[in-house]
């Protein structure tokens, strides 16, 4: 058992002019995740606190919020790892309005997604629709497997240093989503890397130094912005 | 009040499948709690049954379906089930879903428990994730209208038809109406009834109860399924992929001890027999901490790991400390399926006209009294689409229902009732009472005694549940108002669970009575029925099985 400061951004909107922090003490085991940290101070000393969860095993994309400073999912974050001088500091995501205390409105993320077009066109004239589709072996799925894995948790929109210069730009979430697309053998929509352009692709001016760090692993220079400027390159020869 | 033709509530699998289909030729909403991509779903593992190779039949799924069910599950429905399975399978691939592949490029599959044939198709264990995914990206492009982070809160039935509902919305607090000749529930199972369980935070069983409350009948709710294989501490689940693939379970001999209970099947049992010899083993003595046992995949190498199963290998470093290639992984069982549910028929229909159920929200039944592995996911595919399409064609035959134009004000001066309310009594308290009772009352073994009394530790609480107050008095994003409601749900579906456990004096499938611990056809191949009675108390009934090919035979494996 250690005992942690949790230190928690408060905001409700009828009662409060901007956000607060406010500390919280827990107990917690060897192992403790973050979550189950602000389960057990919602559970015992503070039920009017809001956050999301659902799956609390990193796969539901749920939870996220900024963890010292960082956005992360915290359902496999240990408490322990995370904690400097007794206290962990948790703030809802950047980049969004917040609607109560780490409870963000979402609605300019889920819009970039439906912004990349997220849905595969097949080639009707490839794949007979009673066959399903026969890859060909050595089609790259392994690197589909790579950006295949975003639970669209909004941590990368989140800590992303170009939306707040321009508000505009969907996010990175845009080129995950068309990178998806780009790197799947069995789709037929032409038009995604020059549609990621045209969203503003190229207003990222240090794709290399992007600080945001994905939960699930995701490299955004390499698999995502690197990827979508390939084929967008590609498409203008 | 809002206006559609029909009303999906959740978006997992079966909710976003049954939109999809009814907004083909009507105007749906969809509400869900969460945002969809957090839906349950997104949870599965293994994969998804359906024959595709020429040497597997729909015979031989439908036989291990039937057996798996112990011969509870419904054979004409089964029939569909496994008839329309593979054209679910193509059209995922042409939605976007990246299946894993064989060889040849091909669709692979692998074999599950309780399978006589490798039908199981997959994408590595990340399968419900990435359906899950590409059923949203179709949700997108359909022009189904969603409502996200809404909670449904109250159905309002009149004279056997359904007309409409009240939902809270989180983001600014007020309750609304909405009025649409359908509704499809689809809000997945009761986990969260259970102290241990695979199942999110949100799964509360919330479609089954409002359904119940409304007078829909519900059936086979003591039949709970227990995963064999969760990791011990958190229970979160360790795919049965991983004996698909050739892991091993061991004692703390070091033996392979599924030789002494299911030789032939061995680790591949189906999901009840595995989950009862963990249980026996822990009480043999021959678990560790009196916990656990091993699950042991280090003869796969770590090629073969990340390929099938990163997921777990993350998982279990992630919340158990082990590295999988080197160390065993410590597991017991764990609630993590509802056989039972809203009683539907093979298009979706409960017994009030216009409510609609798919998925684990419904029991059509499929799974009879166990699920199989890889059978759930497609369940909600075949039947979420045959209920969006029933749902769609039922408003085109039938029309509006009248609605009383003051249900969502109803609904709002209950809610300011709740939240104003200064009770004795805490909800994470009684809800976390409720969850041990559940497991040690009504889980893998059960026995006349102990399932009374946890009938009437149920009970107790529910009467402490009007005892409830909330400190949260403001209804924006309150969710500890969620919690609240989520509870009551809970608890109404416990007492219907443990209530079936204790009259039904038998075993079959995933209930197992000790002090009845053989199958009884004569007296129980037969559903349980329970509906909520005008007087407010449990009304039991019960219904014939349907079966057609298969008459019932010994179940071994």
């Amino acid at each position: 058992m250690a005992v942690y400061t949790f230190r928690v951004s408060r905001f409700h909107p009828s009662q409060d002019k901007k956000a607060h922090f406010k500390n919280y003490k827990v107990k917690l085991l060897e192992g403790a995740t973050v979550l189950d940290g602000l389960i057990a101070i919602k559970e015992n000393l503070d039920p009017t606190i809001a956050f999301r969860r659902s799956c609390r095993s990193a796969i539901c994309g749920n939870c996220a919020v900024r963890v010292n400073g960082k956005a992360s999912l915290i359902c496999d974050l240990q408490a322990s790892k995370v904690v400097s001088n007794g206290i962990i500091v948790l703030e809802p995501l950047s980049n969004f309005k917040v609607i109560r205390d780490l409870v963000v409105d979402l609605a300019p993320f889920w819009d970039a997604v439906e912004k990349a077009l997220p849905w595969l066109i097949p080639d009707p004239k490839k794949n007979p629709p009673e066959k399903g589709h026969k890859i060909v072996p050595g089609d790259d799925f392994i690197g589909l497997g790579k950006v295949d894995v975003c639970v669209l948790c909004a941590a990368c929109h989140s800590d992303c240093p170009v939306i707040g210069n321009h508000r505009d730009w969907p996010g990175p979430i845009y080129n995950v989503k068309t990178a998806r697309f780009i790197l799947d053998a069995r789709d037929h929509d032409m038009g995604r890397p020059a549609r990621a352009v045209d969203a503003g692709l190229d207003l990222c001016t240090s794709p290399r130094t992007c600080p945001v760090d994905c939960p699930k692993g995701i490299d955004l220079y390499k698999d995502a912005f690197q990827m979508v400027k390939k084929a967008a390159g590609r498409r203008r020869k | 009040m809002f206006h559609h033709d029909v009303i999906v509530v959740g978006a997992g699998l079966a909710g976003m499948r049954a939109a999809i289909e009814a907004a083909k030729s009507a105007s749906v909403g969809m509400i869900t709690k969460v945002y969809p991509t957090r839906s349950h779903s997104g949870g599965a593992q293994g994969g998804i049954n359906a024959v595709l190779n020429p040497r597997d039949s729909f015979e031989s799924h439908m036989y291990d379906t039937v057996k798996g069910s112990d011969w509870l599950g419904d054979q004409n429905a089964i029939e569909i089930f496994v008839e329309q399975a593979p054209r679910e399978v193509y059209e995922l691939d042409r939605m976007g879903v990246n299946f894993s592949r064989d060889g040849q490029g091909r669709i692979g599959q692998r074999k599950l428990g309780g399978a006589g044939f490798p039908r199981c198709c997959y994408a590595a264990d990340l399968t419900g994730h990435r359906i899950l995914h590409v059923l949203y990206d179709q949700l997108i492009k359909s022009n189904v209208v969603v409502y996200p982070e809404w909670f449904v809160s109250n159905l309002f039935v009149q004279d056997g038809r359904y007309a409409g509902l009240a939902a809270y919305n989180l983001r600014d607090g007020t309750v609304s109406a909405f009025r649409a000749p359908a509704v499809i529930l689809a809000t997945g199972g009761y986990g969260r009834t259970f102290a241990r369980t695979t199942n999110s935070h949100i799964v509360t069983g919330d479609g089954m109860a409002l359904a119940f409350r409304a007078g829909a009948a519900l059936c086979d709710m003591e039949f709970v399924q227990f995963h064999p294989t969760t990791l011990f501490g958190t229970n979160i689940l360790v795919s049965e992929a991983v004996r698909g693939e050739g892991g091993y379970l061991r004692n703390n001999k070091g033996t392979r001890f599924m030789t002494d209970y299911a030789p032939d099947k061995m680790e591949l049992a189906p999901r009840d027999i595995v989950s009862r010899c963990i249980q026996m083993e822990i009480r043999a003595g021959n678990s560790f901490e009196d916990e656990y046992v091993h699950l042991d995949v280090t003869h796969f190498g770590m090629k073969k790991i990340l390929e099938r199963i990163p997921q777990v290998h993350d998982l279990a470093k992630k919340f158990a400390g082990v590295e999988i290639s080197k160390k065993p992984m410590p597991v017991q069982p764990a609630q993590h399926y509802s056989m039972g549910g809203i009683r539907i028929d093979v298009n979706g229909r409960s017994n009030i006209a216009g409510l609609f159920a798919a998925g684990e929200c419904g029991c059509v039944s499929i799974h009879g009294a166990n699920r199989l592995g890889g059978n759930s996911l497609m369940e909600t595919l075949v039947f979420g689409r045959r209920a969006g399409a029933a749902a769609a064609k039922f408003v085109r035959d039938t029309g509006v229902a009248p609605f009383p134009g003051d249900f969502a004000r109803e609904e709002t001066v209950r809610f300011g009732k709740i939240i104003a309310r200064k009770g004795s009594e805490k909800a994470p308290a009684l809800r976390r009472e409720l969850q041990n009772t559940m497991t040690r009352h009504a889980g893998v073994f059960r026995n006349g005694a102990d399932v009374k009394t946890g009938l009437k530790k149920v009970r107790q609480l529910k009467s402490r549940f009007r005892r409830v107050g909330l400190m949260d008095k403001n209804l924006v994003y309150n969710t500890e108002l969620i919690d609240y409601l989520e509870l009551g749900n809970l608890l109404d579906l416990a007492e219907i669970i443990v209530m079936g456990a204790s009259n039904r004096t038998e075993s079959r499938g995933a209930h197992f009575r000790e002090d009845f611990p053989q199958r009884n056809d004569s007296d129980w191949l037969k559903h349980t029925i329970v509906k909520k009675s005008e007087n407010g108390k449990l009304k039991i009934s019960y219904k014939p099985v349907g079966i057609s090919r298969f008459p019932p035979e010994e179940r071994g494996y």
